[in-house]
């Protein structure tokens, strides 16, 4: 059975007008949610009755006058790296069998305030380190991955699981699954959403964000979950703006980059193609392009790396040592492999990442967001360690999908991937649309006025 | 520019620079993991190329409290 609604946006308007309860959505997500599980395994573990009583809480709360807006009685999931209290947290591995968590992550903590039913804990690449997600399968071709790390989240929200859910991103892992799964992912400006009560993989490089059918529904949830929080060292007390107020629609003066290097360098020629359509449909809304060259393009994987695996090696330092033989072996490789890179080397990656936000601000004085293919490739078949690329070229599966998603990591720009086609296979291809540190309202608008004028994210997998 | 080359990791070397760490590897471990610092040992020397000159690390603390 599916689901009566996609869209918190279509949801929640009947919720309000009382066309349907939040226990009979509940009820309905949570029987779609069993089918789905039985399918592709997003869930690591469904909250029946947790959200039974959520739900009942939210119908007598809207019964009495007492509505608390767009998220209100609207089932969410929750990527499996973020705290809900009382309940395990374990970052899909062995290695967390013990973790009980003793309050909400402030992402979690915000959406329970604005009335949102979690319905159930998804997957992640073990710790979020990888984005294969290989628990979980993509839910439009059940032979390939959902990527990762957030794969869980992406998977059941393309097939309509729950109508939203939470991911974080350190190089990638909201995008990537993303765009694999042909769903809308949001990862906001570095210190937008505080990572409080979130399983670090490295601190420097870590967002959380949103996971959705719509933009419209990544903007409502980001307009829950944003916001300065004094438990998170990195977070950034700035404004949080209406991101629902309407803007126009169409892009009429707006500055495209459209970078000539980089991006384009190692792709799929179908994935290009179709990239190199939305474009077009940009340009039609009243974009301009402008063509931009990347600085430092070489750098962005060495100081992805340089960066992530000592920090990941930190933060595993004590149960590595405890419960090597609880990881996986890929995880327990990167683990082992980051201890030994020296602090000085470390720190050179922290002052060439400074080089590169410079040279990205530079940047943005001729251009307004730059737009870029979300992945290389379509998702990779279980299995698969390689892409081959059209000049001959040969790259894993993971440096494929991290390079093209790592720039807004380490610059920490906000960036939205959105579904812009899909390949003969019929598996889903992503647009990212990058805008200025805290503009993630410019780049809602863009996604939202190309999605308006496109329909692939109308089009759902057959599960 | 640093002109000295990084020794190619061996298994014993892994293993030695791991005790550094107080991390234990047995054989298959070291050899499993040598290919990979190599390859980030690569990635972080070409940094060397970029003119850092007094550049600082963007390091993430806040001093306030509140």
């Amino acid at each position: 059975m599916d689901l009566p609604f996609r869209s918190i946006t279509a949801a929640s308007a009947a919720l309000k007008d009382k066309g349907i309860s939040p226990v009979e959505l509940v009820e309905k997500c949570l029987d779609r949610a069993e089918f789905v599980q039985g399918e592709i395994n997003p869930f690591v573990i469904i909250l029946h009755d947790q959200a039974l009583i959520a739900a009942r809480r939210a119908e007598a709360e809207i019964a009495k006058g007492n509505y608390r807006g767009a998220l209100h009685g609207i089932p969410l999931v929750i990527k499996d790296l973020c705290d809900i209290e009382g309940l395990p947290t374990t970052a899909s591995s062995k290695v967390r069998f013990d973790h009980i968590a003793n309050e909400n992550a402030a992402c979690v903590e915000r959406l329970v305030e604005a009335g949102a039913i979690i319905v159930g804990k998804t997957h992640t690449h073990e710790f979020a380190y990888g984005i294969i997600t290989p628990k979980t399968r993509n839910p439009w071709n059940k032979n390939h991955i959902p990527g990762g790390s957030s794969g869980g989240t992406a998977a059941a929200v393309a097939s309509g699981a729950c109508l939203g859910g939470i991911g974080t991103d350190t190089g990638g892992s909201i995008r990537i699954p993303a765009s694999v799964c042909g769903t809308v992912g949001l990862k906001p400006t570095f210190g937008r959403v505080s990572r409080y009560g979130v399983t670090s993989l490295s601190w420097s490089l870590d967002h959380v964000g949103p996971l959705t059918y719509s933009v419209t529904d990544a903007a409502i949830m980001l307009g829950a979950i944003a916001g300065f929080d004094v438990r998170d060292p990195g977070s950034v007390k700035v404004p949080v703006p209406d991101y629902m107020e309407p803007g126009s629609n169409n892009l009429d003066g707006l500055r495209v980059g459209l970078p000539t290097n980089f991006y384009f360098d190692g792709i799929d020629s179908e994935v290009e193609t179709i990239v190199r359509q939305a474009y077009k449909v940009l340009e039609q809304a009243g974009a301009s392009l402008v063509e931009v060259t990347l600085p430092f393009a070489d750098k962005y994987m060495g100081v992805e790396f340089g960066l992530c695996l000592p920090e990941a090696s930190a933060y595993h330092q004590k149960m590595l040592r405890e419960r090597s033989d609880k990881y996986e072996d890929d995880v327990r490789t990167f683990l082992e492999a980051g201890e030994l890179i020296p602090a000085t080397d470390y720190i050179k990656a922290l002052r060439v990442r400074e080089k590169i936000k410079q040279g990205w601000q530079e940047l943005y004085e001729k251009i307004d967001v730059l737009v870029a293919p979300s992945t290389p490739a379509t998702a990779a078949k279980v299995g698969q360690e390689n892409f081959q690329w059209p000049n001959g070229t040969e790259e894993t599966v993971t440096s494929a999908y991290v390079r093209l998603s790592c720039p807004a990591n380490l610059t920490g720009l906000p960036s939205i991937s959105v579904p812009c086609g899909f390949s003969s296979e019929e598996l889903p291809v992503g647009i990212q649309v990058l805008g200025r540190p805290f503009e993630e309202k410019t780049i809602i608008h863009v996604a939202r006025v190309y999605e308006s004028l496109t329909e692939w994210h109308k089009q759902f997998p057959r599960l | 520019m640093i002109e000295v080359v990084r020794p190619a990791l061996t298994a014993e070397r892994v293993k030695d620079l791991a005790l550094n760490t107080r991390l234990v590897l047995h054989g298959a471990r070291a050899e499993a993991i040598a290919p990979v610092v190599e390859q980030i040992f690569g990635m972080l020397d070409d940094l060397d190329s970029v003119g850092l000159g007094e550049t600082p690390p963007s390091f993430s603390f806040r001093a306030n409290w509140k």
